[in-house]
C-alpha cells in the first residue's frame, strides 16, 4: 500500500533529540491546569448512578418516585428512558470468531456485572444526586454469576444470553510444523500463567460534561478521552446528533492509560440527558466507580509451551490464551483484544521460532467488562514468553542472556510465522547491553554471597519488541481491521509565530512539547514561537486516538507533513528573496540561510511579514497560504524494541518484594525528547511492578468485587520505586518522520516479566518457580519455607 | 446549649485572603476550595483520603482536604497550590519539579507540592524523609523517582 | 462519594458532646475525621447528628506524672511522634505513633479517635493493651475509667456507652521495656501484623511480659500463652512461647494474606521483637 499520505519528508534533527522541558508544566504546576472536574458551566446539573449491587440478576422492579421527589432532584432516568433514544453501543472485534454485544446505557431486565449502570440520578449538586441515589429502590432476582472464564467456556449457564456459551471470541491458527517440533524437542518448557485482573488507575477518573442548545441543535461535550474524534462519530451515529454541530473537547487529563480510550454509556447518556433536561450536566465518576466500572484490564489464563532443540534453540510454540471479559466487549477495544494479541502476535517475540499453534478465546463473566490498558494484549503475552526463557535457561543451565542469544532474531528484514515483517530492529544489542549494564559475573558473586548470610536477591531479564505508531499498515500486517490516520495543521502568522493542530489529544505524555520540537527543526522557527493545540477540540483535525504508542510517530508523521508544505512555500520565498537556489536554503536558529554563503539570510519572520504583506517580495505564481492540513499514516508497520532487568531481594521473614535496581534499554528510533522517553518508561515501570507485586482486583463467589476502595487496590507508592538506569538505543525507523518509532508502553508490557522472573531467581534454590502475577508475599514465604 | 445543624457558617485564610462563608456541614474542605472559591488547584483523585491528591496545609502541616469537613478548618490557615509561585516566578521547589520532569499529566502534583512544601520548611529533609513522607501519594504517570529527585534539588538549593 | 446529610455541632465542653450524643441515638462523635469521613464519603456511617471535639479545649495535651502518660483524646498521631515529651520518656511511643498511615494523615487522626474507633488493624489498641494502659471516658451520668482489657471488645467495637466520649488515653510508663513493630506491605500501609510487647529484663530473663497483636487477628488481643510461656525464661528460650503464639490467636484472611500467612509472619515479628529483647538484656 502506499498513499501519499504515507510518505514523510525528511528532517534534520536539532531540536529533536534535545531535553526539553515541557511548555505544559508552568501551567500545571501552579494549579493552573483545567481538567474536567475544574470546568463549571451556568446552570449544571450533576449526575450520579445507581449501580447494580448484584452480579447477575433479573430487575424486577426499579422505584424511582422517592427520589424524584427529593428536593433538588430533576430527573433520574432508568434503563427504559435511555432505550427510547439508544438500544446500546455495539462492542466487537475485527478479527475471526469474535461475537458482538450490545451494552446498555442503563441496564433494563437483566444486570450483568456489578456496578453496572442502572438508573442516573441528575440533581442541582452531587451531592444531592447521591442522596437521590440512596432513595432509588432496585429489586433484583439473582441468577447465577459465571465467574471462571475456563469452566463458562466449557458450558453451563450463560453471563449474557447474546453469547449463550459464553464465547465471546474463538479463533486460532497453526503456522509451520508445530508438531515436528515438539516431537523432536529435545526440551519442552511449560506451563500455565495468571495475570491478575487490573485497574489502568488514572489519577484523574473518568468524567463527561454535556451541554445542548435547541436553537442550534449544537452539543458540546466535555470529556477526558483519549479517542475524542470517535466519540464525537458515535455521537452521531448512536444518538443521531448532528455531526455538524457536534464538538467534543478534552481538557487536560490526568492519565488515560488506555482506560480512557473507549466510549462507555456514560459518555453516550450525558448528552441525552443534557438536551432532554436543556440544562448542562456533569458526572465526575468517583474512585469507587472507577474501580468497579471503569473497564478491568489484563486477566489472561495461559497455557504455553516451547519446544527447544539440544542447542537451546526454541523451535516451536503452543499458547492458548483465555481472557476473562466481563459481561460485554467495551467498544471499541473489546475483551478481545487482550488474548487476542497475546496469542497471535507475542508468542515469538524477538525470537526465531519457525513453528507457532496458536489459539485465543475470551469468555463472557458476570464481571466489569475488559478493556485497554497500556501495552494491552502485550503484558500477559511477554510475561509467559519471557518467564519461560528464564524456565528455560534455567533447565538448560544458561544465563538468562546467552538462552535468549541462541534464539534471538539477528537478521533484518525479518518475517516471522505470523507473517509480520520487521525492517529493522536492535533484539541482540538489547540483550547483549542489558547483560553489560547488570555485570552478570558480578552479580551471581554478590547473589551467592548474600545467600551465604540469609538473604535472597534474584535478577529477572524481559526483553520486548511491541508494535508502535498503531497504524493501518500495522492493522493489515496483524490481519485486524481498522483503518487510521490522523491529521495536523500548522498554520504560520505574520509574526513568523507558528500554530499546530493535531488530532491526538495528551493525557500528560508531552505532546505539545514533542511536536514543538518537530516543528522547530522542520521551520527553523524557535520553540517559544510554537503553540500546540493537542485535540482540544474535534472542531480541527482528525484524530484516531492516543493509543498504541501512537502519539509521536503518526502526530509527528502530519505535523511534519503539514510544516513541509510551509517550509517549502518559505524556502521558495527566501530564495526569490536573496536571489538564491531554494535547494541552497536551509531554515535554521530563526532564519532562512544560503548554504555555503556567510551573511545571506532573511528572517522569518521577515518572510512570514512578506507572505502576508508584501506581494513584490514574491517569486511567481506563489500561492500565499501559510496553512495547511495534511494527513500521515505510515506504509509499513513500525516496531520498538528493548528490555529490562531487574534485580530484586525477597524478604525472608515476610516474603515481601523489593524491587532493587531497573535496567532499561529502549530503542524507539530516534529520540525526539529524551526527557520524556524516560518518564515514560519509569512510569510504566512502575505500573509493571505494580501488576506484579500489588495490584489485583479480586471478586469473591458470588460475583461481587472486594476491591472497591485504594486501600484494598494497592498501586505502587513511592516506596515502591526503584533506581533506574536506563540506556537509549537508536535504531531509526526507515519511513517515518526523522526515524521516530513510537513508544510508551514498553514499561508496563515487559516489567512484570523481569520482576516475576527475578523473584523465580532469588527463589531458585528452593525449586518453587511462580507462574502467577501478582506474587503474593504469601507464595513466596512458602516457597522460602518449602 | 450548642444547636446541631445542617448549615454551618465558617471563617477561613485560604493562601492569605479571609473568607466568610455559610456552608452545609456535610461540604468537604476540598469541594469547599474547590468549588467555592474557585480553587481548583486542588485536585480530588479518591475521596477516601488515600491518594493524596488533594493535601493542603492547614496551619503549616499537610492533610487530605478531601477528610476534612469544612467546618473543621474552622479559624485556620489554608494554603493550596495556588500560594507556592510568587509575583510570576514559580518557587523553586516548582521549578525543580519542572526541570526533573517530575510530572506527566499533573494530576498528582499539587498535593505533592504541598507535602514537600512542608517537608521542606521543617528543615532538611534527607532522601529517606522524602520516601517516608511523599509515600502518602499516589502518582500513577512518573514512577516517583524524577519528584524524589526533584525534591531533594529544592531542598539542597533551600539550605545552600 | 460525598457525605449524607447530617447535623453538626462543636460544642465546648465536654458535658454538652455528652448530651448531644444522648439526644440523638444516631449521633457520633467526630475527632480527626480520618476514619469517620471516609466511611461518610462511601455513605458505609449515616449519623444524623455529628458531635465534633475539636472545641473542647479538655481534650489535648500530652502529660507525664508519677509513671504514667497522659494524652489527650484529640492528641494527633503526630503530635505523640513529634513530642519531646514522648520521645523522652517513651520513644517507643513515638516510634509507634510514627507507624500509622501517613503524616498527612497523623496531621488530624487521633489518638482517641482511633482507640474509639478500635480497627483490629490499628496500632494504638495494641499498644494500649500491651501497657496495661486505660482510658477516662465521660458520659451523662459521670466519668470512669476503662482498662484497656475491658475496653476492646470485637473488630470496631467498644464497651464504650453511646453517650460516652473518651477524654484521655493513659499509658503507664514505670522502666518496663516496650517494643512496638508491625509487617506493612507499603509505607504507612495498615499492619498486616502488629506486634506490641511490654517486658521487664532482670538479670537476662523476661517477667512480667504482656503481648499484644493486631492486623493479624480478627480483633487486638492479648497472647496469655506466650506471654506465660515467656515469663521467667531468656528472650533466646522462647520455642515455647513462639509456638503458644501460633496455636492461641485466631488468625484472619482476606485478600491481603491468608490465616496461615498472617499466623507465619506474627512469627517472625515475634521473632524479631525476642531478638530486640536479646539485644536489650545484653545491653544490659
Ligand atoms: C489512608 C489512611 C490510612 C490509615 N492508616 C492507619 C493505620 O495504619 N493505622 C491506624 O491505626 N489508623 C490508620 N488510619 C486511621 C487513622 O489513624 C484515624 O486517625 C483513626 O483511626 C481515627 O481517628 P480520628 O481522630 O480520625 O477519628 P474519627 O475518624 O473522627 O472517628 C473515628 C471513630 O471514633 C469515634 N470517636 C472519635 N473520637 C472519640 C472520642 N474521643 N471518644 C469516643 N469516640 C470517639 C468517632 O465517633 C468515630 O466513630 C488511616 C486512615 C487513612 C485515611
Ligand atoms: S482525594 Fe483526598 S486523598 Fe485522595
Ligand atoms: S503526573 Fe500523572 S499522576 Fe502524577
Amino acid at each position: 500500500m502506499s498513499f501519499p499520505h504515507s510518505q514523510s519528508p525528511s528532517i534534520a534533527a536539532r531540536s529533536i533529540g534535545a531535553r526539553v522541558p515541557r511548555g505544559d508544566d508552568p501551567r500545571l504546576l501552579t494549579g493552573r491546569g483545567q481538567y474536567l472536574a475544574d470546568i463549571v458551566l451556568p446552570g449544571e446539573l450533576h449526575a450520579c448512578f445507581v449501580r447494580s449491587s448484584a452480579a447477575h440478576a433479573r430487575i424486577t422492579r426499579v422505584s424511582i418516585d422517592e427520589a424524584r421527589a427529593l428536593d433538588g432532584v430533576v430527573a433520574v432516568w432508568t434503563g427504559e428512558d435511555a432505550a427510547k433514544f439508544c438500544e446500546g453501543i455495539v462492542g466487537e472485534l475485527e478479527v475471526e470468531g469474535c461475537f458482538a454485544t450490545t451494552m446498555p446505557l442503563l441496564a433494563r431486565d437483566i444486570v450483568r456485572y456489578v456496578g453496572e449502570p442502572v438508573a442516573v440520578v441528575v440533581a442541582e449538586s452531587r451531592y444531592v444526586a447521591e442522596d437521590g441515589c440512596d432513595l432509588v429502590d432496585v429489586d433484583y432476582e439473582p441468577l447465577e454469576p459465571v465467574l471462571h472464564p475456563r469452566s463458562a467456556l466449557e458450558g453451563g449457564p450463560s453471563a449474557n444470553e447474546e453469547l449463550p456459551d459464553n464465547v465471546a471470541l474463538r479463533g486460532g491458527k497453526v503456522l509451520g510444523d508445530v508438531e515436528g517440533a515438539f516431537n523432536n524437542a529435545a526440551r519442552v518448557i511449560e506451563a500455565t500463567f495468571h495475570s491478575g485482573r487490573l485497574s489502568a488507575g488514572p489519577m484523574e477518573t473518568r468524567g463527561v460534561i454535556a451541554s445542548y442548545d435547541w436553537t442550534s441543535r449544537r452539543l458540546r461535550l466535555w470529556t477526558g478521552s483519549q479517542m475524542p474524534h470517535y466519540i464525537k462519530y458515535c455521537l452521531t451515529a448512536y444518538l443521531g446528533f448532528p455531526e455538524n454541530e457536534c464538538e467534543v473537547l478534552t481538557p487536560d487529563t490526568g492519565g488515560g492509560f488506555g482506560q480512557k480510550a473507549h466510549i462507555f454509556p456514560e459518555e453516550m447518556l450525558l448528552p441525552l440527558l443534557a438536551r432532554e433536561l436543556d440544562r448542562p450536566v456533569k458526572w465526575v465518576e468517583d474512585r469507587r466507580e472507577n474501580l468497579m466500572t471503569a473497564t478491568h484490564a489484563h486477566e489472561q489464563f495461559i497455557d504455553i509451551a516451547y519446544a527447544f532443540d539440544s542447542d537451546a534453540r526454541a523451535t516451536g510454540v503452543r499458547i492458548r490464551a483465555t481472557g476473562d471479559g466481563g459481561a460485554y466487549h467495551q467498544p471499541p477495544w473489546s475483551m478481545g483484544v487482550e488474548p487476542w494479541c497475546t496469542a497471535m502476535v507475542t508468542p515469538t517475540g524477538v525470537y526465531d521460532i519457525p513453528a507457532a499453534d496458536l489459539i485465543y478465546e475470551a469468555a463472557a463473566t458476570n464481571k466489569t467488562p475488559i478493556g485497554a490498558y497500556r501495552g494491552v494484549g502485550y503484558m500477559a503475552g511477554t510475561l509467559v514468553r519471557e518467564c519461560l526463557m528464564d524456565d528455560a535457561a534455567r533447565a538448560f543451565e544458561l544465563s538468562p542472556f546467552d538462552i535468549r542469544r541462541r534464539s534471538v532474531v539477528r537478521e533484518f528484514p525479518w518475517t516471522n510465522p505470523q507473517g509480520i515483517v520487521y525492517d529493522e530492529g536492535s533484539w541482540l544489542q538489547t540483550i547483549d547491553e542489558l547483560e553489560r549494564m547488570v555485570d552478570y559475573t558480578a552479580f551471581r558473586e554478590r547473589q551467592a554471597a548474600l545467600r551465604a548470610e540469609g538473604r535472597f536477591i534474584g535478577l529477572g531479564l524481559s526483553v520486548f519488541v511491541e508494535s508502535s505508531g498503531e497504524s493501518t499498515a500495522m492493522g493489515k500486517a496483524h490481519d485486524l481491521g481498522g483503518i487510521y490516520h490522523d491529521t495536523a495543521t500548522v498554520k504560520m502568522e505574520p509574526n513568523g509565530s507558528v500554530t499546530v493542530t493535531i488530532g491526538l489529544t495528551t493525557q500528560g505524555q508531552g505532546h505539545r512539547t514533542t511536536m514543538a520540537q518537530v516543528v522547530a527543526d522542520s521551520l527553523g522557527v524557535p520553540l517559544e514561537a510554537i503553540t500546540v493545540r493537542a485535540a482540544e477540540s474535534t472542531t480541527y483535525g482528525w484524530g484516531s486516538g492516543t493509543v498504541g504508542s501512537r502519539g509521536a510517530v503518526i502526530a509527528g508523521g502530519a505535523v511534519l507533513r503539514a510544516s513541509n508544505v510551509i517550509r517549502t512555500k518559505l524556502v521558495a520565498l527566501a530564495a526569490s528573496m536573496l536571489e538564491a537556489d531554494p535547494a541552497d536554503i536551509d531554515l535554521v536558529d530563526g532564519a532562512a540561510v544560503v548554504l555555503g554563503v556567510p551573511g545571506s539570510s532573511v528572517s522569518i519572520i521577515d518572510l512570514a511579514t512578506a507572505v502576508y504583506f508584501d506581494q513584490s517580495a514574491w517569486p511567481a505564481d506563489f500561492d500565499p497560504t501559510l496553512e495547511a492540513t495534511l494527513a500521515y499514516d505510515p506504509a509499513r508497520p513500525i516496531f520498538s524494541n528493548g528490555g529490562h532487568a531487574m534485580i530484586v531481594e525477597v524478604a525472608p521473614d515476610t516474603g515481601f518484594v523489593t524491587v532493587e535496581k531497573v535496567f532499561s534499554v529502549e530503542d524507539c528510533g530516534t529520540v525526539i525528547n529524551p526527557d520524556i522517553v524516560e518518564g515514560q518508561i519509569r512510569g510504566g515501570v512502575v505500573q509493571g511492578i505494580g501488576a506484579a507485586l500489588l495490584e489485583r482486583l479480586v471478586y469473591d463467589d458470588s460475583g461481587q468485587l472486594v476491591t472497591t476502595t485504594l486501600l484494598d487496590y494497592h498501586m505502587p507508592s513511592m516506596d515502591f520505586s526503584p533506581p533506574f538506569e536506563i540506556h537509549h538505543l537508536e535504531t531509526p525507523s526507515s519511513h517515518t518522520p526523522g526515524g521516530i518509532k513510537g513508544m510508551g508502553e514498553s514499561g508496563l508490557i515487559a516489567a512484570p516479566a523481569a520482576v516475576l522472573n527475578a523473584v523465580n531467581d532469588a527463589l531458585s534454590h528452593t525449586g518453587t518457580v511462580l507462574h502467577n502475577i501478582p506474587i503474593t508475599p504469601e507464595q513466596v514465604l512458602r516457597a522460602l519455607r518449602g | 446549649m450548642t444547636q446541631p445543624s445542617e448549615h454551618v457558617s465558617v471563617q477561613v485564610e485560604v493562601n492569605g485572603r479571609r473568607y466568610q462563608r455559610s456552608v452545609m456541614a456535610r461540604l468537604t474542605l476540598s469541594d469547599f476550595l474547590r468549588d467555592e472559591l474557585g480553587l481548583t488547584g486542588t485536585k480530588v483523585g479518591c475521596e477516601h483520603g488515600v491518594c493524596g491528591a488533594c493535601t493542603v496545609l492547614i496551619d503549616n502541616e499537610p492533610a487530605r482536604s478531601c477528610l476534612m469537613l469544612t467546618v473543621q478548618a474552622n479559624g485556620k490557615q489554608i494554603r493550596t497550590v495556588e500560594s507556592l509561585a510568587s509575583g510570576r516566578e514559580m518557587s523553586p521547589l516548582q521549578a525543580c519539579f519542572q526541570k526533573h520532569h517530575a510530572l506527566q499529566c499533573g494530576f498528582c502534583t499539587a498535593g505533592f507540592l504541598m507535602s514537600a512544601t512542608a517537608l521542606l520548611e521543617e528543615g532538611q529533609p534527607t532522601r529517606e524523609d522524602i520516601v517516608e513522607t511523599l509515600s502518602g501519594h499516589y502518582c500513577r504517570c512518573t514512577g516517583y523517582s524524577p519528584i524524589i529527585d526533584a525534591v531533594e534539588e529544592a531542598a539542597a538549593k533551600e539550605s545552600s | 462519594m460525598k457525605s449524607p446529610v447530617f447535623a453538626y455541632a462543636a460544642p465546648n465542653t465536654v458535658a454538652e458532646a455528652c448530651s448531644l450524643l444522648a439526644n440523638d441515638e444516631d449521633a457520633k462523635l467526630l475527632a480527626g475525621g480520618q476514619s469517620l469521613v471516609p466511611l461518610l464519603a462511601l455513605r458505609l456511617a449515616a449519623p444524623t447528628t455529628l458531635v465534633d471535639l475539636r472545641l473542647v479545649p479538655a481534650l489535648t495535651g500530652i502529660t507525664y506524672d508519677q509513671g504514667v502518660l497522659r494524652l489527650g483524646a484529640m492528641t494527633t498521631h503526630r503530635a505523640i511522634e513529634r513530642s519531646p515529651l514522648v520521645q523522652d520518656v517513651a520513644p517507643a511511643i513515638a516510634e509507634a505513633a510514627a507507624l500509622i498511615a501517613h503524616p498527612q494523615v497523623r496531621t488530624r487522626g487521633t489518638i482517641g479517635g482511633a482507640v474509639a474507633h478500635a480497627d483490629a488493624a490499628a496500632e494504638w489498641p495494641a499498644v494500649l493493651l500491651a501497657l496495661g494502659g486505660h482510658v477516662e471516658v465521660t458520659g451523662t451520668t459521670g466519668s470512669r475509667s476503662i482498662s484497656a482489657s475491658d475496653l476492646f471488645m470485637g473488630p470496631f467495637m467498644t464497651s464504650l456507652e453511646p453517650d460516652e466520649v473518651i477524654t484521655s488515653v493513659s499509658l503507664p510508663i514505670d522502666g518496663r521495656e516496650i517494643w512496638v513493630d508491625e509487617h506493612q506491605r507499603r509505607h504507612g500501609d495498615y499492619g498486616l501484623s502488629i506486634l506490641a510487647m511490654t517486658y521487664q529484663l532482670s538479670d537476662g530473663f523476661l517477667t512480667d511480659v504482656r503481648l499484644a497483636v493486631a492486623g493479624a487477628t480478627g480483633s487486638v488481643t492479648r497472647a496469655p500463652e506466650a506471654e506465660a510461656a515467656l515469663e521467667g525464661r531468656a528472650p533466646a528460650d522462647s520455642s515455647d512461647a513462639i509456638t503458644a503464639l501460633a496455636a492461641e490467636l485466631s488468625y484472619t484472611s482476606d485478600i491481603h494474606g491468608s490465616a496461615d500467612y498472617r499466623r507465619d509472619i506474627t512469627t517472625t515479628l515475634f521473632q524479631r521483637a525476642l531478638r530486640a529483647a536479646g539485644e536489650r538484656s545484653g545491653q544490659a
